[in-house]
């Protein structure tokens, strides 16, 4: 699908939270380093389960998760952020008992040796946590609380960044803050999967998009012809808000 | 006479703090309230007594009576030896009953295998120790008399002593170190945390362990001050409970104030109540404070 070699390469993956009961029925997905996929798609679709299932959340019954040239097909959850594979959940991706400082640390719980050199570098990226360092998780804003969790999932330093729906429930501008935030990480060279009710947003930062329907690929192509495909209408891209 | 009940119920409160810290923190992770805890302390404490009795051999070596109180470094060593074998015990009944629950029954399922284990740990002890009173040691202690005459035994001030250095080790240790800020990231959310790399089984280990450690020190402790009984955890059972849900569930400084209060209350009470009437206390302040504040003194409101 992409010019690049793929670093994730998601190949007719089929699975769901019961057995016998999949959810996915064969999606194949794939994302390259420095590229911004966003999976749209209507309710029920599938595209959180898809991201949960490369997560490790998920259970794969058929097909396979690549990474890179290794297979990572249900590899528990907390052994894939070793493997460079981050994941930044839609609802309690931060701790929220704890402190930025805190939830900065355990992000970093698989870094070795300079977690200190690292969480520095986080709050110089994301200055208002830096302010915030010794609040509580639970007192931050939807948009810090976002900035949070992909400030937490970064400090491992993954080479794919996993995000359930980031924008959800924040306010337009926020939100529109938190997608230029994941298009600059992606010029860093981290390959971004995004999963985005916010299509038409979220499209407008990324380089492809995949729409999902049923547990199925329905249409795949670079964001900016998805955009401006008429076939794919409102009910895959209305989105909450009109374009930017 | 005030102060010499202050005194005796921040001694007891220092126990039932102890083996609070431990159900909390086991309920908090392990998300269900586990009844056999108290019965963990009545484990620890006899198997402190089994080690003792190879220890108190060793007495040549040990040394006899350290200073005023009434053990020695004997206990000491049967103390960590039965910490570590109650960690086991603890880790053995998670993998043969909890670990087989955890994933396909509702917590209910597992309040109730837990009360089974109660009574299993319980009447094995009975089996096999008879229901009998033991003792660490019988030596006489001289009380100390402290300022406005309150009388305190060497072993009681011990007692508080170890108690405030454990809860600040263990304070330490959940706030400053990689291992104990996991374990309240996975307290808080499970998938959370293995998303972040934290091996969700591996920290449900350690808190048993945790657990179990502390759960033999407060028996061996209160074996200490009082006797040994095979029912020795089934009494601190309501004031365990009472503790944990005043402080608010999960939260260790809560079960340790929580105890220090039950404690207190309990001493307190037999200067209006008569002392018979003295284990009624944690149930009123069970009922008291889900009345006033139902997610306790520390709890966050959900």
């Amino acid at each position: 699908m992409t010019v690049k070699a793929p670093i994730l390469d998601v190949r007719a993956v089929i699975g769901g939270y019961r057995p016998g009961l999949p959810i996915l029925h064969g999606i194949s997905i794939d994302v390259a380093n420095g590229e911004v996929v966003t999976i749209i798609g209507p309710n029920g679709a599938g595209k959180s389960t898809l991201i949960k299932a490369i997560a490790g959340f998920v259970a794969v019954t058929a097909g396979e998760v690549m990474l890179a040239d290794a297979a990572i097909t249900n590899r528990p959850a907390h052994e894939l952020i070793e493997q460079g594979v981050a994941f930044v959940p839609q609802r309690e991706n931060v701790f929220t008992s704890l402190t930025v400082q805190e939830n900065l640390r355990i992000g970093g719980y698989v870094v070795k040796g300079e977690l200190d050199r690292r969480i520095e570098q986080a709050y110089a990226m994301f200055p208002i946590l830096a302010e915030r360092r010794h609040d509580k998780a639970t007192v931050l804003s939807g948009g810090e609380r976002q900035m949070l969790a992909i400030a937490r999932a970064l400090l491992p330093r993954p080479r794919v960044l996993m995000l359930d729906e980031p924008t959800a429930g924040l306010a337009p501008r926020i939100a529109d803050e938190v997608l230029d935030r994941v298009r600059a990480l992606a010029a860093d060279g981290v390959a971004v999967l995004m999963v985005e009710q916010n299509a038409k947003a979220a499209l407008a930062r990324s380089d492809r998009g995949y729409v999902l329907a049923e547990g199925r690929n329905r249409a795949a192509g670079a964001a900016a012809d998805l955009l401006n495909d008429p076939g794919l209408g409102e009910a895959f891209l209305g989105g909450r808000r009109p374009s930017p | 006479m005030i102060l010499q009940h202050l005194a005796d119920g921040i001694l007891t409160g220092a126990i039932v703090s102890l083996g609070a810290i431990g159900l909390s923190l086991t309920m908090r992770i392990l998300k269900f309230a586990n009844f056999s805890h108290a019965e963990l302390l009545t484990f620890g404490a006899y198997a402190a007594m089994v080690f003792l009795a190879f220890t108190k051999a060793m007495d040549g070596v040990l040394g006899g009576s350290l200073g005023p109180f009434s053990f020695g470094l004997s206990l000491v060593v049967a103390t960590v030896l039965a910490g570590g074998l109650t960690a086991l015990a603890a880790l053995a009944i998670d993998r043969l009953v909890f670990a087989r629950l955890r994933h396909r029954a509702g917590h209910m399922t597992l309040v109730f295998a837990s009360f089974g284990v109660a009574l299993l740990l319980r009447n094995l002890i009975l089996i096999g120790f008879g229901p009998d009173p033991y003792y660490y040691s019988r030596e006489l202690q001289m009380a100390i008399r402290l300022p406005f005459d309150v009388l305190v035994l060497p072993d009681q001030i011990f007692v508080l002593a170890l108690t405030i250095v454990l809860v600040i080790a263990l304070h330490l240790f959940l706030t400053r170190t990689r291992a104990g800020i996991a374990m309240r990231g996975v307290a808080e959310s499970p998938s959370l945390a293995s998303a972040c790399g934290i091996d969700v089984d591996a920290v449900i280990r350690w808190t048993w362990i945790l657990g179990g450690v502390g759960a033999a020190v407060a028996g061996v402790l209160y074996g200490l001050t009082v006797q040994l009984r095979p029912e020795l955890g089934f009494s601190l059972l309501l004031p365990l409970f009472a503790a944990v849900i005043l402080g608010g569930t999960g939260s260790m400084y809560g079960a340790v104030i929580g105890g220090l209060i039950v404690g207190l209350a309990e001493n307190l009470s037999v200067m209006v109540i008569p002392a018979s009437y003295k284990p009624a206390i944690p149930f009123l302040l069970i009922l008291l404070i889900l009345y006033i504040k139902p997610q306790g003194l520390f709890g966050e409101a959900k």
